[in-house]
């Protein structure tokens, strides 16, 4: 490596430059893997992540909408918090603060796919939505 | 050697052992260091940060309150832009003396936009003994926003 290189000027950032307290200022949406149907009812876990692609930790405000025909409930004993639409098909809740999770049900009695969109809605902070889930019922 | 020798250095020609250790080759930027506080002016204004000054009383069923617009280092932010802000049902959100009001002014439900420095104030009216909490959020036009932030109003004597 010559000397040039130590003076270019710097040309690129990329996001695993970013201090942890800056990339914990967005939250970007994320699914795991959705659990076996039961009683017309699947169980999958939303999980916020920073650009780090690492778990975030925080409370969340979001939005959840899913396919008509299905509704959306927090699972018993699960992570998080329902602020409104418990039970439907448009839900906003907070994620766990000690994980940044929320553990989602989703009912659907036809057979086929429901699927599951984030958005941002009053009180959420920086948080990307672009993952969205399909949950297919048999 | 030269009589000049580590006195002047003519850029290009530093010895890569005189460096400062903490100076990494290759103009990479050491992990874990860009800060929002480093961010260009430029980059710095596209993350709009609401954040909320104290409620005033007006008269027994009349508070204000006024948003204002932050960058992510903190510092306030001198822009207009379109914010939604909603409150229980028991109070009416109106825009007064900074921002402009563009639907829904005198309801719960208002969307609004704030000053040219990036201030709106909130008239709420409320005839009941309560604290009501306000919400800001983003809509149609809004930019990128973080309103984790909200306000509680108290009407309570």
């Amino acid at each position: 490596m010559g000397i040039a290189d130590a003076v270019k000027p710097i040309k690129t950032v990329t996001i695993d430059e970013m201090a942890q307290a800056f990339a914990d200022q967005f939250g970007n949406i994320t699914w795991g893997a959705p659990g076996l149907e039961a009683a017309d009812k699947i169980a999958i876990t939303l999980q916020l992540k920073n650009p780090l692609d690492q778990n975030l930790a925080v409370v969340e405000r979001i939005r959840l909408t899913c396919t008509e025909g299905a509704t959306m409930a927090l699972k018993a004993a699960g992570n998080g918090t329902v602020l409104s639409g418990d039970g439907t098909e448009d839900m906003i809740v907070e994620t766990d603060v000690a994980t940044g999770t929320f553990d989602l049900e989703v009912s659907y009695a036809l057979v086929g796919t429901a699927t599951v969109v984030g958005g941002a809605t009053q009180g959420s902070g920086f948080v990307g939505c672009k993952e969205s889930v399909d949950l297919v019922f048999a | 050697m030269s009589r000049l020798d580590g006195k002047f250095i003519k850029p290009g020609t530093i010895p890569e052992d005189r460096l400062d250790p903490d100076i990494a080759l290759g103009g990479d930027i050491p992990p874990d260091t860009v800060t929002a506080e480093m961010l260009a002016a430029s980059l710095l204004e596209k993350f709009v940060v609401v954040s909320w000054g104290e409620p005033v009383e007006v008269d027994p069923t009349t508070r204000t309150i006024v948003l204002q617009l932050a960058d992510l280092a903190g510092d306030p932010m001198e822009a207009a832009h379109v914010v939604r802000v909603t409150c229980d049902s028991k109070a009416d959100l109106a825009v007064g003396e900074a921002g402009t009001a563009l639907a829904g002014d005198g309801t719960e439900d208002l969307i609004a936009q704030t000053d040219a420095v990036g201030a709106l104030q909130l008239v709420v009216t409320c005839a009941e003994e309560v604290v009501i909490s306000v919400a800001a959020g983003p809509t149609q036009s809004s930019p990128m926003l973080d309103c984790r932030a909200g306000a509680d109003v108290s009407f309570n004597p």
